[in-house]
């Protein structure tokens, strides 16, 4: 969208340019040059409009469906879109100006052999100097641009919506009162907005899949270094196909592994040949079947398995499956391949299964009182760990004894949603891992162990409550600072965002030292870490603390 | 068991000399925390205001004899202000405090990098004693904060009555190694009410009954690494942990063919507990200061000899009130807990007579069995 956006805007401002104004005189050579140069300068503010958009648009119309939110959502775009435009313009009549080399407006170079060009017989605003000129300028051509990129964004969300994608979220965002919370984030999988919506708004084309490969990663290459990776865990609820793949990840130090895992092919995005782990996100609303197709393009078999929900059984290789099967009950799921567990899932064939109530509220389970647990934002974390001898075993295609698997696994990676120590615990290079907001806006966190060993996630900051274990309200709410999360286990933990009340001053005075500015500078303050207290989580390949199971939630001051 | 002084902070090799900002300068890869994480030598404490109560935690390192006779290296944090042994080795010096007292844990000097992390308090990141959130300390520092913690700070000083309960303390530079080597002690707040109330408007127990059992293990081969190991960039093995000694608070279970003996039992009087049958009950605030699943069980449940209240965990009474709607659990016989939780456990003799708990160590993967640890309740 956000390409689609940027260049069609620039390629009308040329035309009216051109046509109406008679500004630009260019051989066809300089404004094809000027087309994807003006283009690609405008692709960071599309970028920000689409999402800027999408977000106010959501706001608006957060308990609507997907036509409901077509217009709205256009609009929202194409609005922002003009606002940012207006500099911009002004910055490109500079720019112009430079490059043309003659210190005049309108003038623009070529590719090299085609010569200048001298803009000619343009006046009033195109040729207009100064500051409020500039401006003027700026603000009529984002009057001409606005009802472009509305038009643009109406027909692209419209075709989105007409290729299958449900642009209405599994659970709709809901206000706890009336309207002092904020209800949806896109970015955060946050309810409302999606993983998957933001992946079909913001994305298109190469950005699409950038955001969409999960944490270790991967992609066509089949191989990728750690630190490269995208940053998200794409969301899916409808017209999913999962594939099982293997190929090469390389760890925090570069040491490269053999994985098992998943590619996806949903609404319009096709990763098929990726290699994810964890897979997608898969959710749903409670009462809703739940259909994919799972093929195997491994070399043995393999099966798709939720425990108590569905089994597949053997899927051969280059078999395609289809599945389905009726939600569970709301809560957290492990989808993994079921053979010889818990070898298979360890070694990539993971991911998670969300049940959304099916009122479509706000809290983990419909019998939790939506007073004390309504959540703002929610965020999936699978725990998972790596010991490369048995990955070296099943690239090599030698079985592997489950018993003995669990008796001598001696893990060196530890991951969260695919990766490791500083790549999960920054929100560039793990946007949906380090949960983020501010004050009194409570997380849901889906904390999940796809591993073999016991972790026990420590909470610095705040204390949390496990609302739900393995999809069940315990028999008492506890108030923890640690969790014990078995192998399989899934706890969704409440986290509430409360002013840490320990803190004899939050945040702590700044001033003083040059030492307090520098931290203040480096805007240290409302960040905390989680980790896992099985300490031997927290190193990669031996060492290289802390490089392992951990990630920063971030209280936003 | 013997203690053996040495005040050169380390016997560990130097590694990066730390102060103004040098860190652990061992690294070059762009990846790694370190390379921003500031160290810095004495810095201040932003908003300081009078304690209540101080601690000055000194760091130490002693040998300790193992229960096989084998010497191995501990370190760990040395109270000189309220200190009331000679020489603090297993763990480190406990920390007692008061919902509302403004405390003060200065940690000093530390020579190399270290920091102190208040384990289940909640606390602003400059106080947090993370290194790679916030920074460490080469000289010292002094990490303040007000115990008790209420859903949200209250208004105009005065005391929070929430949250007495059982924390810990630890150091959070190269935690994986710094833990295991001890360096860590015990965190009580104890309600308004004083020592003998579990929490405010909480049950009460006998104070001179009152147990804190951190349940540690000990990899003697982690004891002889390096200071920095971990941090180097090398494999350091920190991945792979085999525990040989088992302890409750310092006092560990006897060995018997090189493991621990199961039929031996610690009766130490400081672990061991008795109660008067009919009278308060016993208090056991219990932690896992391992790096193992623990299974502890009281067999004198199963017999009728004893009754076992959870009423608490990490520090947050099971009170049933809002935000908490936690409600005491009846311990049915066993409870399986993983590292740095914490459970208070309320005892209770129903009658006369001896009765076991054990402290199954049990391996993180595999569950094996690695070691146990005997103590016991006894009715009177």
């Amino acid at each position: 969208m956000t390409v689609v956006l940027a260049f069609g805007v620039v390629a009308w401002a040329q035309w009216v340019h051109a046509s109406a104004l008679g500004a630009h005189h260019e051989s066809s050579g300089g404004r094809l040059f000027h087309w994807v140069r003006d283009g690609s300068l405008t692709l960071l503010p599309a970028f920000l409009a689409v999402g800027g958009g999408i977000r106010t648009a959501a706001r608006l119309v957060s308990r609507r469906g997907a036509k409901e939110a077509l217009v709205p959502s256009s609009l929202a775009i194409a609005a922002l879109f003009g606002v940012l435009l207006v500099p911009l313009v002004a910055a490109h009549s500079a720019v112009d100006g430079l490059l043309g080399g003659d210190g005049g407006l309108g003038t623009i170079r070529s590719p090299p052999g085609a010569g200048y060009i001298a803009a000619g017989g343009s006046g009033g605003l195109e040729s207009a100097t100064g500051f409020w000129g500039q401006l003027g300028h700026g603000a009529r051509d984002a009057l001409v641009a606005t009802p472009v990129a509305l038009v643009l964004m109406l027909v692209t969300l419209s075709v989105i919506a007409w290729r299958g994608l449900d642009l209405q979220a599994p659970a709709r965002a809901s206000t706890r009162t009336s309207s002092s919370v904020s209800t949806v984030v896109p970015g955060v999988a946050t309810s409302g907005l999606t993983k998957r919506e933001l992946l079909t708004y913001s994305g298109g084309g190469a950005a699409a899949l950038a955001l969409s490969s999960t944490g270790l990663i991967v992609l066509s290459t089949r191989q990728a270094h750690a630190a490269e990776a995208g940053p998200t865990t794409p969301w899916l609820s409808e017209n999913i196909e999962l594939f099982m793949n293997d190929g090469i990840i390389n760890m925090i130090e570069d040491t490269p592994v053999y994985f098992w895992g998943w590619g996806f092919r949903s609404g319009g995005v096709d990763e098929s040949e990726a290699l994810n782990t964890p897979g997608p996100v898969l959710w749903t609303n409670h009462g809703e079947t739940v259909t994919l197709d799972v093929t195997n393009n491994l070399a043995e078999d393999h099966s798709f398995f939720i425990e108590g929900v569905v089994d597949t059984g053997a899927i051969a290789p280059g078999e395609t499956r289809e599945v389905s099967f009726p939600s569970p009950g709301a809560g957290t799921y492990l989808y993994q391949d079921g053979l010889n567990r818990p070898v298979n899932r360890t070694l990539g064939l993971n991911g998670v299964l969300i049940v959304m109530p099916a009122d479509g509220s706000l809290v983990a389970h419909p019998d939790l009182d939506p007073e004390h647990w309504t959540f703002v934002t929610q965020w999936v974390w699978i725990f998972n760990e790596i010991d490369p001898a048995y990955n070296a075993r099943a690239q090599a295609g030698l079985p592997i004894d489950a018993d003995e698997f669990v008796q001598n696994f001696l893990p060196r990676y530890f991951t969260l949603n695919g990766r490791m120590g500083s790549l999960a615990s920054h929100e560039e290079t793990a946007p949906e891992i380090v949960v983020r907001d501010t004050v009194d806006n409570p997380a849901l966190i889906r904390v999940v162990n796809a591993g073999v060993a016991m972790h026990a996630p420590h909470y610095h900051g705040n204390h949390v409550f496990p609302l739900l274990h393995n999809a069940v309200i315990p028999d008492t709410i506890m108030w923890k600072d640690t969790l014990r999360l078995m192998p399989e286990d899934r706890i969704d933990v409440f986290l509430p965002y409360t002013i840490p009340p320990n803190a004899v001053h939050f945040p702590p005075p700044e001033e003083g030292s040059a030492f307090l500015r520098e931290l203040h500078e480096r805007e240290m303050e409302g960040r905390w870490p989680m980790h896992c207290h099985v300490e031997m989580s927290q190193v990669a390949a031996g060492g290289l603390y802390p490089q392992g199971l951990l990630t920063d939630w971030k209280m936003e001051l | 068991m013997s203690g053996k002084r040495d005040d050169e902070s380390g016997g560990d090799d130097d590694h990066g000399s730390g102060g103004g900002g040098g860190g652990h300068e061992d690294f070059t890869n762009p990846l790694f925390f370190w390379e921003t994480t500031p160290v810095e030598g004495s810095p201040e404490t932003p908003g300081k205001v009078a304690p209540d109560k101080e601690f000055e935690m000194n760091f130490f390192n002693r040998d300790l004899e193992m229960p096989d006779g084998r010497e191995v290296e501990f370190w760990g944090f040395e109270d000189r202000i309220n200190r009331a042994e000679e020489d603090v080795i297993r763990p480190s010096s406990l920390i007692r405090v008061t919902e509302g007292d403004i405390v003060h844990v200065t940690l000093k000097p530390s020579k190399r990098q270290h920091t102190i992390h208040l384990h289940g308090i909640e606390i602003d990141t400059h106080n947090d004693g993370v290194g790679h959130t916030s920074f460490e300390v080469t000289g010292s520092y002094t990490y303040q904060f007000r115990a008790g913690a209420p859903f949200r700070p209250m208004e105009g000083g005065q005391r929070q009555t929430r949250g007495a309960g059982t924390y810990l303390y630890h150091c959070h530079v190269n935690t994986t190694l710094h833990f295991q080597m001890g360096m860590y002690g015990g965190l009580i707040i104890d309600p308004i009410e004083g020592p003998g109330t579990a929490f405010h408007k909480g049950p009460r127990y006998e104070p001179e009954q009152e147990r804190a059992w951190g349940c540690g293990d000990v990899d003697p081969v982690w004891h002889e690494l390096d200071h920095a190991a971990g941090m180097k960039g090398g494999d350091a093995g920190l991945n792979d942990f085999n525990p040989v000694y088992f302890d409750i608070t310092g006092k560990f279970q006897p060995m018997k063919y090189g493991r621990t003996d199961p039929d031996a039992v610690i009766e130490d009087p400081t672990i061991a507990a008795e109660g008067d049958v009919g009278g308060l009950p016993i208090l056991v605030r219990y932690a896992n200061t391992s790096y193992t699943r623990q299974r502890v069980t009281f067999h004198g449940i199963a017999d009728g000899s004893l009754a076992v209240e959870i009423i608490a965990s990490d520090g947050r009474p099971f009170d049933n009130m809002a935000p908490n709607f936690a409600t005491p659990i009846q311990l049915d016989g066993s409870i399986d807990v993983a590292t740095a939780e914490r459970y208070d456990f309320m005892v209770t003799p129903l009658r006369k007579g001896t009765s076991l708990v054990t402290i199954e160590n049990l391996h993180w993967i595999s569950g094996e069995r690695l070691g146990v640890v005997n103590t016991t309740v006894t009715g009177r």
